[in-house]
C-alpha cells in the first residue's frame, strides 16, 4: 500500500448509519426540544454530533473538559466565551443566551461535570432555562455515558435536574453502514466474519478493517485490535455493570426475537440493561429484529476475563479531603491493595462511575474507608461510594468523621472522630483489621 | 323598521358579502339597494369598484341605517328565489343572535336557601321583571334539559351564594352551562347574590371574576331587587356604574367583569381591544404587525383577530381565506373557544395550515409578565415544528391543551379570592407548574410573579435578595404596563424591610387609580431553597425569605400579595423547626392543595382531543381503557403513550387502535423511556418507607399497618395508591420486575 494514499480510517474514520439517531436529534434540537445522546465510550457519540449539520437555529459547541470544571463559574465563563460574549454569573449568561435566542448549545462529555459539588444546582438553573427562562428558544444537547442517564445529586431537592429531556441512545451500527464503512477496502471484506467479531460496535470495525486496508490477515487484525482495544475492555465491562452480565449470561445463542424482549414478562426485569448493552453496542441487532450477542472480540474476552477486581481496602473521600485520603493510602501501601482513585486512573478510565464505583465499594472491596466531610455528604459520587458501601453484603464499612457524618448513616455503626495525630494509630488499626491474617 | 334592524358582526358582515356576491352582480345588487332604500343607500358608494368592494360598502351603508332587516333578506330571495335556501339560512343564523332574553332573571340556589330566592323571586315579579326558578316547572319534565332551555332564554343568571350552595351540583351545573354552553353566553349577565360574608364560603372560581351584591348592605332582598332591575334598564353607562359603584368588594376579577361586560355588549369594542392587544403583543414578541384590514394582521403572516366573542368558525373560515397553502396564521380571540370552533381550527390545521391560536387573557398576562416573546417562540415551534402534540415536554402555557384541572383552578382560584395561601403538592411531571401557568392567564390583569426556585443555590447564593428583587421587578413590569407614571424602582431593596415598603409605596398608588388587583406570588419547586435538616446556613435564608413573604401575606386588613407554592412534598407547611436556625416562617401557612391524577374522562378527552388537532378521528374504545389502565391517570405518562402509538401507528391513519398503543409501547421501553420517568421522578422522589409501601402492595403481602399512616395518606393524596393498589399500572409492574 502505498504511503501517498490517505488512510481512509485515521482518525474519527469515515462516517455511516445513525441516520435515524440523526433525525431525531435534529428534530428535538429544531423544536427546542433538549436531549441527552447516551453512548458507550467509542460508540461513536462526537461523530454523531459533528455529522448535525443544519438544525434550523445557530448551534454552539461546548466540550466540557475544555476548561476547567473546579467551579461553576469557570464553566459558565468558557461558555460564554463559545457564544462570543463575556459573562461570569447565571444572570449574565442567561442574559447571553437570550441574546443568540434561538438556540442550541450542545455540551459533549457533560458526564465529566457530574463530578463536582456544583453539578447538581447548575444542571437545575439548566432545566430553568430550558423550562421557563427561554424554553423553546433554547435547546440544550448533553452528551455523554449511561451515567448522564442516572444522575441523581443527594444535594439536589426540586425536580431531577434532567427529567425533561429526550433520551436518544447510540444503536449498533446496522448491516448497510457497515458495509458503507468496508467500502474504501480493494476488495469486499469477509462481511460474516466482521460481523461476528465487530457486530454492530463501530470502533472495533474501523480498527479491523484499517487492519485489512493495511493488507493484514484476519488472525492479525484480530490479534493487533484485541491488543489496541484491551484497556477500552475494561471499561465496557464496568459500563454494562452487573445488569449487563446478566443479561449477556440470559441471550439465548440465537438471540431474543424483539417483540419479546419488549412484551414477554420473563424479560421485564432486563430492560434497563438491555437499552444500555445496545447503547455500548456490545449487543446486536440482526435484520430479523432479534438481539444477539455482539462483538466476539470483546465477549470473548469477557467471559474469561477476571469477573472481579479485588481490594482489600477501597478508600472513599470527596476530592477536597484528598490530602488525608492519600496520606493514609501511603501509609498503607505495601501492606494491603487499596483503592485510592488518583492511584488507579486506568482502571477508572471510562465514562461510566455509576457502575465502576458500586462495583469498587460495594462488590470488590473487602472493607471500606470512608473518610465523611461536608463536602462527602454533598457531593454525587462519594452519595454513589456511600450506597454502595451501605449495600455491599460481605462488606465492611469502617467510617472515620473528618467533619460530617452522612444522614443516613446506620444506626449503631462505630466510627471515630479524625485527628491527624491519630494517624499512626488509625494505620495500625487499620492494618490489624483488614490484615489478611 | 329600524325596530327590526339587525346588527352584524364583522364576520357575520363577510360571510354576508360573500354570499351577496356569490350571488349578485354589482348592478343587480344595486337595484335591491334601490330598492330597498332609494339613492340614498348608493349615494357615498364608489361606483366602479370590484364588485366584492362594493357590496362591503354597500352592506355598511346598509347596517349603519338600519337597514339589514327581513325585508332585505325577502328582497334577496325575491332576486334569487333558486337561492332562497342558502338566504334564510343565513339570516335564520344572524337572527338566533338577535333574540331577546325570555327572562329577565333565572335564580339559582340551593335547596337549603329556597326561602331566600322566594324572597327575591317576589320582589322582583312585584318590580315587573320576568324571573324563573325551578319550582315553576311542572312535575315530570326532565329538570336537565329544562334548565338548559331557560337558561338558555335568560337575560341574566343570579345565583345565591351560601355555606349551603357550595355543595349544590345542581349550582355548579347552571353556572357551567350559562358561562359555557348557553346560546347566550358572553352576553349573559351573572350576579352571585352573597347571603353569607365572602370570606366564610367556597365561591365557584367561574364566578370569582363577577361582582356580587351583599343583600345586608343593600338593607335586604328589596334593595336586592331594586340594584338588580337597575340592571335590566339598558343604559350601558349605567350599568358600567353599577359594575364600577359595586367594584372593589373583591379583590380579584372587578376589572374582568367591567371588561368583559362591555365586550359582551359591544363588539366593536372588543374587535378594537383585541385588535391593540395583539398589535401590542407582536410587537413585544420583537415581529412587526401590520393591520391590512381591520381585523387583519401580518406578522408577517396572516393574524385574523377574531370578530366574535366568543369566536365562531366563520371567524375562522375568514383566516381560511387569508392563507396560502402549507402557511402558518394565526387565530387571535377572546374568551374561551367553543368546540366547533376548535373543530373548525383543527380541520384547519389538518389541511396543512399550522394555526397558531392566541387567547386574549394569554397575550395580556404575556405583556405584563414581559414574556411575549417566550410565548410566542414556544407556541410557534409547538404548532408549527412539532408534528406531535402529545409530546410536548414542558409546563403548559396553551390552554387548549389543558385538561381535567378546571376544578382545580376554580379551587385554587376561590381560595385565593378569600385570601388564602395555597401550596400545590402532587407528582412529578403531574401538572403543578401547568396549572400555575393557566391560573396565570385567568387572572391576566393581576401583577403576578412566578419564581422559578430553580434556578437558586440555596448554599452559594444569597437568593432571598435576588428573589426580593425580581419580585419587586415583576410587579414593576406590571404596573408600567399598565400605567405611565408608575413609580419604578431605581434599585432594587436590599432587605425585607426595603422590600415591603417598595410593595406598600406601589400598592398605595395602585389603589388610589382604583386598582385593587392582589399581587400573586408563586414560589414554584419551593423544595429547591427549603433546607435540609443540618443546613444552617440556607436554613437562615429561607427562614428570611419565608418571614419576608408571611409578613406581606398577613398584614393588616389589605392582604394585597397573595403566595402559592409548588412541590412534590408539602414539607415548607409541615415543619416547624429548621434546626439551630429558628421556627418555619412557613409552618402551617398555606391551605394544601393536593394535585390528583386526571380523571378517565380527562384523559379521554385529552387524547381525543389532541388527536383530533393531529387529523386523528377515531380512537378505540378500548385504546382509551388500556391508557388510563397503564397511566393511571398520570397525564405525562398517558401523553407519552399515545404520542408514542401515534408515532408508531399503522393501518388507518386516522385512527388510534389498541395495536398502535402496543408497538407504541414497544418504542417506548425500547429507549427506556417508561423506566427512566419511573426511575427518576416517582421511584426516586420516593422514601424508603415509602418504596415499602408500594412494594408490598406489588407483593400482595399485607403491610404492617401501625405507623404508616403518614405514609400512605400521602401516596393516596399523590394518587400512587388507591384503594389498596397501584393505579398507574405500568409503574406497578416497574415496581414488581424490579423487586422480582
Amino acid at each position: 500500500m502505498s504511503a501517498a494514499i490517505r488512510n481512509p480510517y485515521a482518525g474519527r474514520g469515515p462516517f455511516a448509519g445513525r441516520q435515524q439517531e440523526l433525525a431525531e436529534i435534529r428534530e428535538y434540537l429544531a423544536q427546542g426540544d433538549s436531549a441527552l445522546l447516551i453512548g458507550g465510550r467509542r460508540a461513536g457519540k462526537t461523530s454523531l454530533a459533528e455529522h448535525l449539520g443544519d438544525i434550523e437555529r445557530p448551534l454552539y459547541r461546548f466540550d466540557a473538559p475544555s476548561c476547567s470544571l473546579e467551579s461553576e463559574a469557570n464553566v459558565i465563563r468558557a461558555l460564554g466565551r463559545k457564544l462570543g460574549g463575556d459573562c461570569g454569573t447565571r444572570d449574565e449568561l442567561t442574559a447571553l443566551l437570550r441574546s443568540r435566542a434561538p438556540l442550541a448549545v450542545v455540551v459533549d462529555e457533560a458526564d465529566q461535570i457530574l463530578a463536582e459539588t456544583w453539578a447538581g444546582s447548575f444542571l437545575s438553573y439548566l432545566r430553568h432555562l430550558v423550562d421557563n427562562e427561554l424554553r423553546s428558544e433554547l435547546a440544550i444537547l448533553l452528551i455523554g455515558g449511561p451515567a448522564l442517564n442516572r444522575y441523581k445529586n443527594p444535594d439536589d431537592k426540586g425536580s431531577p435536574p434532567l427529567n425533561t429531556a429526550r433520551r436518544v441512545y447510540l444503536q449498533p451500527l446496522k448491516r448497510e453502514a457497515r458495509r458503507e464503512l468496508a467500502a474504501p477496502l480493494p476488495a469486499p471484506p469477509d462481511f460474516d466474519w466482521l460481523d461476528l467479531h465487530a457486530a454492530g460496535h463501530p470502533w472495533l470495525l474501523q480498527r479491523l478493517l484499517e487492519q485489512l486496508w493495511r493488507g493484514r490477515s484476519q488472525d492479525e487484525a484480530l490479534e493487533r485490535v484485541f491488543a489496541e482495544a484491551l484497556p477500552n475492555f475494561e471499561i465496557w465491562k464496568r459500563q454494562l455493570g452487573e445488569a449487563g452480565h446478566r443479561f449477556l449470561d440470559a441471550l439465548p445463542p440465537d438471540g431474543v426475537a424483539r417483540t419479546a424482549l419488549l412484551r414477554d414478562p420473563a424479560w421485564r426485569p432486563y430492560h434497563e440493561a438491555a437499552v444500555i448493552a445496545k447503547s455500548l453496542c456490545l449487543v446486536d441487532v440482526d435484520e430479523q429484529g432479534r438481539v444477539r450477542r455482539g462483538p466476539a472480540l470483546f465477549l470473548d474476552w469477557l467471559g474469561t476475563a477476571q469477573v472481579a477486581d479485588e481490594w482489600d481496602l477501597a478508600i472513599s473521600y470527596a476530592s477536597e479531603d484528598v490530602t488525608i485520603a492519600r496520606e493514609i493510602a501511603k501509609e498503607l501501601t505495601g501492606k494491603m491493595s487499596v483503592f485510592f482513585a488518583p492511584d488507579q486512573n486506568a482502571y477508572l478510565w471510562g465514562d461510566d462511575l455509576n457502575r465502576v464505583l458500586p462495583q469498587t465499594y460495594g462488590v470488590n472491596a473487602r472493607y471500606v474507608l470512608a473518610l465523611t466531610s461536608k463536602a462527602y455528604v454533598k457531593k454525587h459520587w462519594t452519595n454513589v461510594e456511600w450506597q454502595a458501601a451501605l449495600g455491599g453484603s460481605a462488606r465492611k464499612l469502617l467510617v472515620m468523621e473528618l467533619d460530617a457524618l452522612p444522614p443516613d448513616m446506620p444506626p449503631g455503626l462505630i466510627y471515630r472522630a479524625f485527628k491527624p495525630e491519630n494517624l499512626i494509630s488509625l494505620i495500625s488499626d487499620l492494618t490489624k483489621v483488614v490484615g489478611r491474617a | 323598521m329600524i325596530a327590526d334592524a339587525m346588527r352584524l358582526t364583522a364576520s357575520q358582515m363577510r360571510d354576508l358579502r360573500r354570499l351577496v356576491t356569490e350571488l349578485f352582480t354589482g348592478d343587480e345588487f344595486t337595484d335591491v339597494l334601490l330598492q330597498l332604500g332609494g339613492t340614498k343607500v348608493v349615494d357615498g358608494v364608489t361606483p366602479g369598484r370590484p364588485v366584492d368592494v362594493f357590496v362591503l360598502e354597500a352592506l355598511d351603508a346598509l347596517q349603519r341605517r338600519g337597514l339589514i332587516d327581513d325585508r332585505f333578506f325577502d328582497l334577496l330571495v325575491e332576486h334569487r328565489p333558486r337561492s332562497a335556501r342558502a338566504i334564510r339560512s343565513f339570516q335564520r343564523s344572524v337572527s338566533a343572535r338577535q333574540e331577546e332574553p325570555r327572562y329577565d332573571f333565572f335564580i339559582s340556589y340551593a335547596h337549603a336557601d329556597a326561602h331566600h330566592a322566594q324572597e327575591l323571586l317576589r320582589y322582583l315579579q312585584n318590580a315587573g321583571a320576568r324571573v324563573f326558578m325551578d319550582q315553576l316547572f311542572k312535575p315530570g319534565v326532565d329538570l336537565d334539559l329544562a334548565i338548559r332551555e331557560v337558561i338558555g332564554a335568560s337575560g341574566t343568571l343570579l345565583v345565591l351564594l351560601s355555606k349551603q350552595s357550595a355543595r349544590s351540583s345542581w349550582i355548579h351545573h347552571e353556572i357551567a352551562f350559562a358561562l359555557e354552553e348557553s346560546p347566550r353566553r358572553g352576553r349573559m349577565r351573572v350576579v352571585p347574590i352573597f347571603l353569607a360574608p365572602p370570606e366564610e364560603l367556597d365561591i365557584p372560581y367561574a364566578l370569582t371574576a363577577y361582582q356580587g351584591v351583599f343583600p345586608e348592605a343593600e338593607g335586604g332582598m328589596a334593595g336586592v331587587a331594586a340594584r338588580l332591575m337597575a340592571l335590566t334598564e339598558d343604559s350601558r353607562p349605567a350599568r358600567r356604574g353599577f359594575l364600577r359603584l359595586i367594584q372593589g368588594l373583591f379583590g380579584i376579577g372587578s376589572e374582568d367583569a367591567v371588561a368583559e361586560d362591555e365586550a359582551a355588549e359591544e363588539e366593536a369594542s372588543t374587535d378594537l381591544q383585541l385588535r391593540e392587544l395583539a398589535q401590542q403583543f407582536f410587537t413585544a414578541a420583537g415581529r412587526k404587525a401590520v393591520y391590512r384590514n381591520p381585523n387583519e394582521l401580518s406578522v408577517p403572516e396572516p393574524a385574523l383577530v377574531a370578530a366574535d366573542v366568543p369566536p365562531s368558525p366563520s371567524d375562522v373560515r375568514g383566516l381560511a381565506r387569508l392563507l396560502r397553502p402549507g402557511q402558518v396564521g394565526y387565530f387571535l380571540f377572546k374568551e374561551a373557544l367553543p368546540e366547533r370552533t376548535l373543530l373548525a381550527l383543527d380541520e384547519l390545521r389538518v389541511r396543512g395550515n399550522a394555526i397558531v391560536p392566541l387567547a386574549a387573557n394569554a397575550m395580556t398576562a404575556a405583556l405584563a409578565d414581559g414574556t411575549a416573546r417566550t410565548m410566542l417562540a414556544q407556541l410557534d415551534s409547538d404548532y408549527r415544528s412539532r408534528d406531535n402534540f402529545f409530546e410536548t415536554r414542558n409546563a403548559l402555557i396553551d390552554e387548549r391543551f389543558f385538561f381535567g384541572r378546571h376544578d382545580l383552578l376554580a379551587q385554587v382560584g376561590s381560595a385565593l379570592s378569600r385570601g388564602e395561601h395555597i401550596l400545590v403538592f402532587g407528582l412529578r411531571k403531574a401538572g403543578k407548574t401547568s396549572l400555575l401557568n393557566i391560573l396565570r392567564q385567568h387572572l391576566p390583569n393581576h401583577p403576578f410573579f412566578i419564581a422559578d426556585l430553580q434556578k437558586y443555590d440555596r448554599h452559594e447564593e444569597d437568593w432571598p435578595l435576588l428573589l426580593f428583587g425580581q419580585l419587586l421587578q415583576a410587579y414593576d413590569q406590571w404596573g408600567s404596563a399598565k400605567f405611565g407614571d408608575w413609580p419604578r424602582a431605581a434599585t432594587p431593596p436590599h432587605n425585607a424591610t426595603e422590600l415591603e415598603d417598595a410593595l406598600r409605596v406601589r400598592r398605595e398608588w395602585q389603589l388610589a387609580r382604583k386598582s385593587d388587583e392582589r399581587l400573586v406570588v408563586v414560589l414554584d419547586e419551593i423544595e429547591r431553597v427549603f433546607p435540609s435538616p443540618s443546613e444552617e446556613v440556607p436554613a437562615r435564608k429561607f427562614i428570611r425569605a419565608a418571614g419576608a413573604l408571611r409578613s406581606l401575606g398577613q398584614s393588616g386588613a389589605d392582604r394585597f400579595v397573595s403566595i402559592i407554592a409548588a412541590d412534590l412534598r408539602p414539607e415548607a407547611n409541615r415543619l416547624n423547626r429548621l434546626g439551630s436556625a429558628g421556627t418555619n416562617p412557613f409552618f402551617n401557612f398555606f391551605q394544601e392543595v393536593p394535585l390528583p391524577l386526571l380523571s378517565r374522562e380527562a384523559v379521554d378527552e385529552m387524547i381525543t382531543s389532541i388527536g383530533r388537532a393531529m387529523g386523528i378521528t377515531t380512537v378505540n374504545g378500548d385504546f382509551l381503557q388500556q391508557v388510563f389502565a397503564l397511566a393511571g391517570g398520570h397525564p405525562f405518562v398517558s401523553r407519552l403513550l399515545a404520542g408514542a402509538a401515534y408515532r408508531c401507528r399503522s393501518g388507518d391513519r386516522a385512527r388510534l387502535s389498541s395495536e398502535d398503543l402496543n408497538n407504541g409501547l414497544d418504542d417506548l421501553n425500547e429507549r427506556d423511556a417508561l423506566g427512566s420517568f419511573f426511575r427518576e421522578n416517582l421511584w426516586g422522589e420516593l422514601r424508603d418507607s415509602e418504596r415499602r409501601l408500594l412494594i408490598d402492595h406489588v407483593a400482595g403481602r399485607t403491610p404492617a399497618g401501625a405507623g404508616d399512616e403518614a405514609e400512605r395518606a400521602f401516596l393516596r393524596a399523590l394518587g400512587l395508591l388507591d384503594r389498596g393498589t397501584i393505579p398507574i399500572g405500568l409503574f406497578a409492574s416497574w415496581v414488581a420486575a424490579r423487586t422480582s
